[in-house]
């Protein structure tokens, strides 16, 4: 079992807000965290999920 | 008013036109591909909300006047020259039925014309600087906050069976989400619009530095913008809503929804992001949700290079414009 595509996407999109911190304002650093962070919490949860064995299209109730 | 004072004021208004025309597409992409509203009652929807975002503030305006190039640069043949870059870069970019920025264009194009007009030293870094960061980080907000009211939803609804029920729920909802997306749209484009003529107005000596947007350049400008949105881009239209991801009316909710609060942020906070990077980040967010083949990388890596280049391509455009300006004055 291996992590999949999508978690690592989620993680490459966390390190693009960190890596960009430096370069925002002071007063708008907060939105690097927040997006950095749930980015963060989604791909650690994919991963998990990945891990886990589960597929992705278990979640769906038919809306997609 | 000089005669060259209104000429180049009617030429913003045109821009702000064109970016209805070209960037509000994306306001009915999506309502459009889930077939929640006809293309014509969409577009009214959207003229509608554009407008109406005459009741929010004017940050965004401030920022474009004051911030992005010292003002005291600013002629009527610089602003004219930098509504040219983006103008042209619009026209070309829609030709070839890309969504790309019309805000990053008209950026590009004043600070073209700027530097044409005074070298390097005529651009502020405090407007660039939030410029720039927020190009990468709007499409990101708009992923994430689209995937995770898309997620949200799934968790709510994930035992519920009755999915026609449902999905005519979502379309009733889609109807205030893209209204809300087209509100942000008009409070943060149409401002572009207000700052270049504040802009031009504080160069003219019609309004001190300090000023503020005057009544009357709030109302033409997000009349143009919603004129222009009444008109429509539907090359564009085809490329967010079918051929990024394929969209069903909660898919469409949720990356509109993602998309508005972006834009309210955005706006609130004066920083002058694309509406079109913004929502294509909430449609890729959406189409992730199922698994990231969903999401047609071709077209979207296309949109991509078309944000790369729009600044440069505007920029230049505007140099050239500026200089046989300056040549023919």
């Amino acid at each position: 079992m291996r992590i999949g595509r999508r978690a690592l996407f989620f993680f490459a999109c966390a390190v693009v807000c960190f890596l960009l911190l430096p370069a925002n304002f002071p007063e708008f650093r907060w939105v690097n965290l927040a997006a950095g962070g749930l980015a963060l919490f989604w791909g650690i949860l994919l991963a998990i999920e990945d891990l886990a064995g589960r597929g992705p299209g278990e979640r769906s109730a038919g809306l997609d | 008013m000089t005669a060259g004072l209104v000429f180049v004021i009617l030429v913003a208004l045109a821009f702000d036109f064109f970016n209805g025309f070209h960037d509000a597409a994306n306001s009915i992409a999506t309502v459009v591909s889930t077939r929640v509203l006809s293309p014509r009652l969409a577009v009214g929807w959207a003229a509608f909300w554009n407008f109406a975002a005459l009741i929010l503030g004017t940050n965004v305006a401030a920022t474009i006047a004051k911030d992005v190039v010292k003002p005291e640069v600013f002629t009527i043949g610089v602003v004219f020259a930098g509504l040219m870059g983006a103008i042209l870069w619009d026209v070309i970019t829609w030709y070839f039925g890309l969504p790309t920025s019309s805000s990053h264009a008209l950026v590009g194009g004043m600070a073209g014309a700027a530097v044409a007009k005074a070298g390097w030293d005529s651009l502020l870094g405090v407007g660039f600087r939030k410029i720039l960061v927020f190009i990468v980080l709007s499409p990101i907000i708009g992923l994430l906050l689209a995937f995770t009211i898309m997620t949200g939803v799934f968790w709510l609804f994930h035992r519920y069976r009755r999915v026609d029920r449902l999905n005519r729920g979502f379309r009733r909802v889609q109807l205030l989400s893209a209204a809300a997306f087209s509100l942000g749209h008009g409070t943060n484009d149409a401002q572009k619009t207000m700052g270049v003529i504040l802009a031009l107005l504080i160069a003219a000596g019609r309004l001190p530095p300090d000023a503020g947007v005057p009544w009357w350049v709030k109302i033409s400008a997000l009349t143009a913008i919603a004129l222009g949105t009444a008109f429509g881009g539907w090359r564009i239209v085809h490329t967010m809503g079918a051929r990024i991801t394929k969209l069903q009316p909660v898919g469409g909710m949720s990356a509109e929804a993602a998309a508005a609060a972006t834009l309210f942020f955005t706006a609130h906070a004066g920083i002058p992001v694309s509406t079109t990077h913004t929502i294509t980040g909430a449609i890729v967010g959406v189409g992730t949700t199922q698994r990231l083949s969903a999401v047609r990388w071709g077209v979207a890596g296309r949109v991509v290079w078309a944000w790369i280049l729009t600044i440069p391509g505007a920029f230049a455009i505007a140099w050239i414009t500026e200089l046989i300006v300056r040549g023919l004055s």
